[in-house]
């Protein structure tokens, strides 16, 4: 594992399920993860996934964005962390997605000279894929076991 | 105030414009270099490379995501030059909605030149970051 110990999880709040299953291999692994507040919520069922999805439908996806800062308190934890590992799954027929906020914190990783680790490869589909690229995450093929 | 000036290379001529108008009107404007040698000394280059598709490389090469970083996390605010492209108003692409980001998370004022854009993916992060919209009116900048 080398000097790489704390890593943050970026990805869709769609994906929850598995953000859950990858944080707990990482765990497993050795690793401290933090992943995005609110599916720390949807998994303590404070929130749950079709409220969010709901907000998002409803052009309502802003507010509990300020609410809750989640912004500038990803930001602060990217910081803190070594790494971050973007968990990239298929959405709404977007193989590898990559959505706004995600892409967001791959810019933060890349200015604060954080690892960058894709579990998937960059998707083909979203308009900002030259930036993605530039900022040369490392693609894990869905091997954990390539994160160093 | 310091002002970063961000937007597509495409309103590269705007952006020089607006950086000698803030000058006039007091502010200390802070550009990329290779705009003002574009638009002001006949650099063609650059934009030659953009065309052929080089625009990932040409990130990396000039390391330009980091240099604006930087340049924002020293100025005050930036300024979102966000004009119409290839038929979408108030275009605002990728690198610009990461430099609004490093503009929020370091708490400085971020100004919309236009509206927010209606047809891009991050149009709740762009909400969420509150940005001030001057409708074409740098006065309104304070």
């Amino acid at each position: 594992m080398d000097n790489l110990e704390k890593i943050v999880i970026c990805g869709s709040i769609s994906a929850y399920m598995e953000i859950e299953k990858v944080s707990n291999d990482l765990i497993g692994l050795g690793y401290e993860v933090k992943i995005p507040l609110s599916v720390e919520r949807i998994l303590k069922k404070e929130l749950t996934i079709e409220k969010f999805t709901q907000e998002l439908e409803e052009g309502e996806g802003h507010k509990r964005k300020i609410q809750d800062d989640v912004i500038r308190a990803y930001y602060e934890k990217i910081k803190d962390a070594d790494a971050i590992l973007v968990c990239n799954f298929d959405k709404n027929g977007v193989a590898n997605y990559i959505g706004g906020n995600t892409f967001l914190e791959i810019g933060f990783a890349h200015v604060l000279n954080k690892k960058i680790f894709l579990l998937n490869p960059i998707p083909k589909g979203v308009s900002y894929v030259d930036e993605i690229r530039a900022m040369q995450p490392v693609v894990l093929d869905e091997d954990l076991g390539k994160i160093k | 105030m310091k002002i970063t000036i961000i937007g597509s290379s495409a309103f590269r001529e705007k952006k020089v414009k607006l950086f000698d108008r803030l000058k006039e009107l007091g502010h200390n404007p802070v550009i990329h270099p290779h705009y003002i040698e574009s638009v002001k000394e006949g650099r063609t280059d650059i934009m030659d490379r953009i065309a052929k598709g080089e625009h990932a490389q040409l990130k990396i090469e000039n390391n330009y995501i980091m240099w604006y970083y930087n340049a924002i996390v020293e100025s005050d605010a930036v300024l979102v030059v966000n004009l119409e492209k290839n038929g979408q108003k108030n275009y605002i692409g990728g690198n610009v909605f990461l430099e609004i980001g490093f503009a929020y998370v370091n708490r400085k004022k971020i100004f919309l030149f236009n509206s927010i854009p209606e047809n891009v993916p991050y149009i709740d992060e762009i909400e969420a970051m509150e940005p001030i919209i001057l409708y074409r009116d740098l006065e309104k900048m304070g």
